[in-house]
């Protein structure tokens, strides 16, 4: 168990209960234990809520604000601007995936772009036919872009079906390794998904349809 | 004497803890201050006995006078007078562009990019001319209180940026008040609000003051206020209102007779008035006259009858500029118009019907209007000052940033750190490296805004990371952290993640005030508080006392050793009444206490006398 920084009594909350100092964010403290939540891709958002709301109450730099203890001061800012952050991620599917996925050390930070994942043949072949449909008879090829559209969303729809099995399985503890590496690798299909999506949107408004 | 010491400096420190904190709303046209007692906000009087103070302030013979006694001098000394000041607050002269033909006021740009007010022959920055309306509110809370106030909680429009926040706080310090706090004027109504209605739910604010408009939505749960996204204008206000008005007005007279209302600061301050006048009016009747004097003095007016419908249909277009920023802000905060369980109206515009029609056209609800307009904000204000105080464990707010924050890339492009709507405090870390070899500086460019392009954001500082090693380009790496604390103001620390050293930063905001320059302001500003005059009469006062004083003061070991006990403490006693006396520069008290410090030490003074004489050999 941990010891408060400033009278030494054992501690249990983000604030000593005794002296009433709060605690630096330790290391080895990340969003899930800020916010004394078990780690896990999901989430509940009510319970989460509370715990923010409960971890706030105490913690807010407005409950050291009358007081002469500067370090507390300082300490209050720094560990409710991680609290702050944590709650910010962990209550966004996309931005928890992430965040959980670079904490178990599979994504790499922003930046050092790993190679760009194949586009699935059959997948590179519609889009380009469609992409000629458009150039011969752009009035007629209004079908064809809905279609595609549509099977972009089945595989969207596909891909999230997947990755929430696997996190699941994460969740429960269930082959725990295999299923990260598996969902990283279906994070970076979506990416090519959705860089399509784009494209689509963009070609429709080009003929004018959105 | 040891122990007796200890006992006086632990009476100070809970007589400063005991100290009142108040609430301020600093607004753009009308300023008000509040204090909560047993739980219950209310408005204090201003020393002209008024539940509001006009943030009007007319400075005459280098003497500043606040309220509706400046404002009555806004027509007769236009060129003293200064009002709307809060528009100017934290802002360069590209800003205001907008307004600043329709000033009577000349606005300049100063050595350092801060702007100055013209006021007869001297300059002033917004911050001095705010820090003239804090004081006045200080003093009316100290008059109304009977008691010394020190700190306060001072509220902003929520869509103010960073810049505009520090000179807030520059003004606070500068008034001589440690402010504990800038709160967002929408948030700070929702405390009222809460704790009159006693609801949960999504409330949406719409925040529409003199010169600014906000729109925040809260939620409201087990007293905890949760912002969950805000969004505003800072340039849209009551005051637009009334200058479209004038500018109709100008229209009309300039076809009629030739004549220029805004040809001089006297024409623009009389049209502006008389436009206000009008506005008002019509918040209660069907008809009004619209009545100014074309040449001041010559008798010459011009009369013109206005129909609500007509000030309706003028006003419309900018009212509904508001609802730009309620799609913004419900996007952010991803709910939509169905999850709002109340509107509140908060500002003096709302009371006009064409402001509420447009906000239920808005939300399709009709708003709550059962908030006081004008005086919930500063209710808000000490409902969170008595928060900070300790006294309410019970209601806690969450704010948000309302801007993002970032950084200049080197394409010129702004990167996000933190994006707008973020809970605050909150804080991003960067890394920096060099991009030639052996270079020891990296510069830094902060900025605020949403635009893509850097130069399209505001520009909140600039900063050297100083003292880097000497190494090939890229290998140095400088962790930088911006923090942006509860007030919603940006803090810089960096470190040398090589050396493990802080690295230096001198971070100056582009138009605030640096630490430095306020302490500079505050000394001029103590001196400036007594004229001349008096000033050295008063230097003539302490330093007689002071020497009286001393010598007491060291004497009071032998007086609890010499003299009964009650004689020794009342010596005890006016030792430290004076003393806090001299700090106060309270000639007249410093005066009195010397005469009952001497008739005090008579018989001291003559048992030290016996004694030594005793001793002597």
């Amino acid at each position: 168990m941990k010891n408060c920084l400033f009278c030494g009594v054992e501690i249990l909350s983000p604030v000593c209960a005794k002296c009433g100092g709060p605690q630096p964010v330790a290391p080895g403290e990340d969003y899930f234990s800020l916010l004394e939540v078990k780690r896990g891709f999901k989430q509940d958002l009510p319970s989460l809520e509370k715990k923010f709301y409960e971890i706030s109450r105490m913690l807010h730099p407005d409950r050291f604000a009358a007081g002469n203890d500067t370090k507390w001061k300082v300490i209050s800012v720094e560990r409710m601007s991680a609290v702050n952050r944590a709650y910010q991620t962990l209550t966004k599917r996309d931005a928890l995936r992430n965040y959980l996925l670079e904490l178990e050390g599979l994504v790499k930070p922003e930046g050092s772009a790993t190679e760009k994942p194949a586009i699935p043949a059959e997948l590179a072949e519609e889009w380009f036919s469609l992409q000629d449909a458009v150039m011969e008879a752009p009035t007629t090829a209004v079908t064809q872009l809905a279609a595609f559209g549509s099977d972009l969303k089945k595989r969207a729809d596909d891909l999230k079906a997947r990755i929430q099995i696997l996190e699941d399985q994460y969740d429960a503890g269930e082959g725990r390794s295999e299923s990260l590496r598996l969902i990283e690798k279906l994070v970076s299909d979506g990416q090519y998904l959705r860089s399509m999506e784009r494209d689509l949107l963009r070609l429709k408004s080009r003929l004018g349809l959105e | 004497m040891a122990h007796d010491h200890e006992h006086e400096h632990e009476h100070e420190k809970t007589e400063g803890d005991d100290s009142p904190v108040v609430g301020i709303d600093l607004g753009t046209t009308n300023s008000l201050v509040a204090v909560v007692e047993y739980g219950i906000p209310r408005v204090l009087l201003s020393r002209e006995g008024e539940r509001m103070i006009p943030s009007v302030v007319t400075i005459h013979d280098g003497k500043p006078t606040v309220g509706y006694a400046a404002k009555r001098e806004k027509i007769r000394r236009p060129g003293e007078t200064v009002f709307s000041a809060k528009r100017l607050l934290g802002r360069g002269l590209e800003d205001i562009a907008g307004i600043q033909g329709q000033l009577p006021y000349e606005v300049l740009r100063g050595e350092d990019g801060q702007l100055r007010i013209k006021v007869g022959e001297n300059l002033f920055t917004a911050i001095e001319i705010s820090a003239m309306i804090l004081r006045e509110l200080k003093a009316s809370a100290e008059a109304a209180l009977g008691k010394t106030v020190k700190r306060a909680v001072i509220t902003v429009p929520a869509y103010f940026n960073d810049s505009q926040r520090q000179a807030t706080r520059a003004a606070g310090r500068l008034a001589g008040l440690e402010v504990l706090r800038i709160v967002n004027e929408p948030t700070a109504a929702s405390l009222a609000y809460g704790l009159q209605q006693k609801k949960q739910g999504i409330i949406a604010v719409y925040d529409l003051g003199g010169g600014t408009f906000d729109l925040s939505i809260l939620k409201l749960r087990d007293g905890i206020f949760e912002v969950l996204a805000t969004h505003g204008n800072t340039q849209l206000g009551g005051d637009d209102l009334d200058r479209a008005i004038a500018r109709k007005m100008a229209e009309e007279v300039k076809l009629a007779t030739k004549i220029d209302l805004f040809s001089s600061p006297l024409q623009t301050a009389a049209v502006l008035e008389a436009s206000e006048k009008l506005k008002i009016a019509l918040s209660e009747s069907e008809r009004a006259m619209f009545s100014v004097d074309l040449c001041i003095g010559a008798g010459k007016r011009f009369e013109r009858e206005w129909t609500v419908s007509e000030f309706n249909s003028l006003v419309k277009p900018l009212l509904l500029e508001t609802r730009e920023s309620c799609f913004h802000a419900l996007d952010d905060a991803e709910l939509t118009f169905e999850d709002i369980t109340d509107v509140v109206l908060v500002g003096g515009p709302t009371r006009l019907k064409i402001v509420q029609q447009t906000a239920e056209e808005i939300f399709g609800r009709v708003p709550n209007t059962s908030v006081h307009p004008d005086e919930v904000v500063a209710m808000g204000a000490a409902i969170q000052a008595d928060i900070l105080a300790g006294n309410n464990q019970e209601f806690l707010l969450l704010d948000v940033v309302p801007l993002s924050l970032g950084i200049e890339t080197y394409g010129g492009l702004m990167e996000p750190l933190i994006p707008r709507n973020s809970r605050i405090p909150t804080s991003a870390r960067e890394s920096f490296t060099t991009f030639v070899d052996n270079q020891t500086g990296v510069d830094v460019h902060v900025l605020q805004g949403e635009r893509e392009k850097a130069s399209d954001n505001r520009s909140l500082a600039r900063f050297k990371l100083k003292g880097i090693e000497p190494s090939p380009a890229g290998f140095p790496r400088v962790e930088v952290t911006f923090l942006i604390d509860a007030d919603g103001i940006l803090q810089v620390e960096a470190r040398d993640l090589r050396s493990g050293k802080e690295a230096s930063v001198e971070v100056k905001p582009s138009f605030g005030l640096a630490e430095a320059e306020i302490e500079t302001m505050l000394e001029t500003a103590k001196s400036n508080e007594l004229s001349d005059l008096d000033f050295k009469r008063w230097i003539e006062v302490r330093n007689q006392a002071e020497p009286v004083l001393r010598a007491a003061e060291k004497k009071i070991p032998d007086a609890f050793r010499l003299l009964p006990r009650e004689e020794a403490e009342k010596i005890e006693s006016i030792c430290r009444t004076m003393r806090q006396a001299i700090e106060r520069q309270d000639s007249a008290g410093v005066q009195n206490l010397k005469y009952e410090l001497n008739a005090a030490t008579t018989r001291l003074a003559e048992r030290v006398i016996a004694e030594a004489l005793q001793k002597a050999p």
